[in-house]
């Protein structure tokens, strides 16, 4: 519990940061720009720790170009869409496969953490389809897909119903039974309870599966694009080391990680956005 | 955090059924299995008669592939291919961790360094691993040291930052008493105190990095490769060897489930404490 640790008498130097870490919901100018420049300072040692290794002959230099060409390179390609192609293809893939994971994945959720019946019959196959690594399914994906983008569709959506499900099976059956109880002593009828009462309690656990599989979907996306050649950053940046245009793959990389950054930030502001009322009952977040 | 508790409930109906004893907990849990392998048996029933009835050769029936894979763990694959890729898998996974939870740990416990380094690390985070193959092979050559780091970069994310979280948001009653109940150093404070609170988190995280080292063992075999599972179900393919590719698939399942059982295995033993303290039986 944030709120109740943060009281806590704690060595000094836990006690600063322990304030930060409050949310406080007044965040003056000054702390906000702090942060930033903290950030800021972050990400310059980080250029300049692979500026580093290049110097010092870790990273060979003809095979890993200096910053500034990789910016431009990434600004170029952006503008001109070389880049902008493939990534608004993975973006597609991305998104799509993720529906359909939620589409697959929510209901059957709810279904299996309502009913132990359902949850066993289930179990054992859920249980052995979850470990499979989702590339490993990439070649028997060429063969029925071919390499179209239900290819990359169907191996993201593979990859992430495992969390989506999970998300919400785990947030049906941790629903606080003293409110189901509640409104079934109050005259609701089930469905109804399922309706205002179920779905909106577990919303919070399935906000987090989503935002681990908006995660993982990338990821997959990416590797299908390098292995099987379907259009994407992934097979952009692969055919661009092939054909030596190391300035090029790097730059694809650098966008991917932006993508991935992106995908994040907007996966945490959903989650914000649909469970952030939970940090305000009782059960508090964690 | 919220991976712990996803985390609680993925482990088998049956340590649920178990906790809660008696004969009627275990006949619970002997008839949720035999629901569980039934409805497995009929999805295999199922894709036998698909793959029969599949005129396109596309889809072998269940029973040749599985007499394929009967052949690829008895035949010369399992030691030019198999064992590699698990060796593979476990060093990338095993160095990833130890990096993930020494840095962790170190930036969960010296508070002060977190805000400077939050953006690279989540910039870093956020870069798909799979995407560094292709350059980390060029810089360094498609060599077993290659692939092993990549595996390891790929696992070290979420150790990393599960292991961060988890240190820094151990209660501060454990720490407060053990200062003044108890005499040692930081070291033990540590040792005795942090790491053993934040484990289930680290357990979190570990479980999600064993997760992507399959995927960039997988994904690592099919690039620059000769051997390995990922190159045998990518060569299987492209030479049209059906039956063999479903059967690496099929053996690549088992083994993402046996490695992932055999961690459940661990994490129960090391989190047992922590199921009792919490009056939780899952």
């Amino acid at each position: 519990m944030i709120g109740l640790s943060s009281l806590g008498p704690k060595s000094a130097d836990a006690g600063a940061t322990g304030q930060t870490r409050a949310r406080r919901p007044a965040g003056t100018g000054a702390r906000w720009a702090g942060a930033v420049a903290r950030s800021a300072v972050g990400l310059v040692s980080l250029v300049a720790a692979y500026e580093l290794l290049r110097l010092v002959g870790v990273l060979p230099s003809a095979s890993a170009p200096g910053v500034p060409s990789i910016g431009s390179a990434l600004a170029s390609g952006l503008a001109d869409g070389t880049l902008a192609g493939p990534l608004g293809d993975t973006a597609q893939a991305w998104a799509l496969g993720l529906a359909l994971a939620t589409a697959i994945g929510l209901p059957l959720g709810v279904v299996t953490g309502l009913s132990r019946w359902a949850d066993s019959v289930t179990g054992v196959a859920v249980e052995f389809l979850r470990p499979v690594p989702a590339v490993a399914l990439i070649p028997v994906g060429i063969v029925v897909f071919g390499l179209q983008i239900g290819l990359q569709v169907f191996l993201v959506a593979f990859a992430t119903v495992w969390p989506v499900l999970i998300g919400c099976r785990h947030g049906v059956r941790t629903v606080d039974p003293l409110l189901i109880d509640s409104a079934r002593a109050l005259g609701q009828s089930r469905a109804r309870v399922l309706y205002r009462v179920i779905v909106p309690a577990s919303v919070p656990a399935f906000a987090t599966g989503l935002r681990t599989a908006a995660g993982i979907g990338v990821v997959v996306a990416v590797a299908v694009e390098i292995v099987s050649g379907s259009p994407g950053l992934g097979y952009h940046l692969n055919s661009a080391q092939q054909s030596g245009r190391v300035t090029d793959a790097f730059a694809a990389v650098l966008l991917a990680g932006l993508f991935g950054v992106a995908v994040d930030l907007a996966a945490r502001a959903a989650e914000n956005r649909l469970a952030g009322w939970q940090r305000h009952t009782t059960e508090g977040r964690r | 955090m919220t991976t712990t508790e996803i985390n609680r409930v993925t482990g088998p109906g049956a340590v649920r059924a178990k906790a809660r004893g008696g004969f009627r907990g275990m006949r619970r849990r002997v008839t949720a299995l035999a629901l569980g392998w039934g409805f497995v048996a009929l999805l295999l029933g199922l894709w036998e008669m698909a793959g029969r009835a599949d005129t396109t050769a596309l889809l072998p029936p269940f029973s040749v592939v599985a007499t394929e894979l009967v052949d690829l763990i008895t035949g010369d694959a399992l030691m030019t291919d198999i064992m590699p890729s698990l060796a593979r898998a476990l060093a990338g996974f095993v160095i990833g961790s130890l990096v993930g939870v020494v840095l962790g740990v170190a930036l969960g416990w010296w508070r002060g360094l977190e805000p400077w380094c939050r953006s690279a690390l989540e910039f870093l985070r956020a870069v798909p691993a799979p995407a560094l193959l292709p350059l980390a092979i060029l810089a360094f050559g498609a060599s077993d040291t290659t692939r092993v780091g990549v595996i390891a970069l790929g696992a070290v994310w979420p150790v990393l930052l599960n292991t961060t979280d988890g240190v820094r948001r151990v209660e501060a009653g454990y720490i407060d008493s053990a200062r003044v109940y108890a005499r040692g150093g930081r070291a033990e404070l540590l040792r005795r105190v942090v790491l053993p609170a934040a484990t289930p988190q680290i357990m979190a995280g570990l479980r999600v990095g064993l997760a992507l080292s399959l995927i960039m063992m997988v994904i690592s075999e099919m690039i620059a490769s000769s051997s390995g599972l990922g190159n045998l179900i990518l060569r299987a393919q492209r030479l049209y060897a059906l039956d063999q590719m479903y059967a690496g698939v099929l053996l690549l399942g088992v083994l993402g489930w046996l490695l992932t059982l055999l961690f459940s295995a661990v994490e129960r033993r090391a989190l047992a404490w922590f199921y009792g303290l919490k009056g939780q039986d899952r």
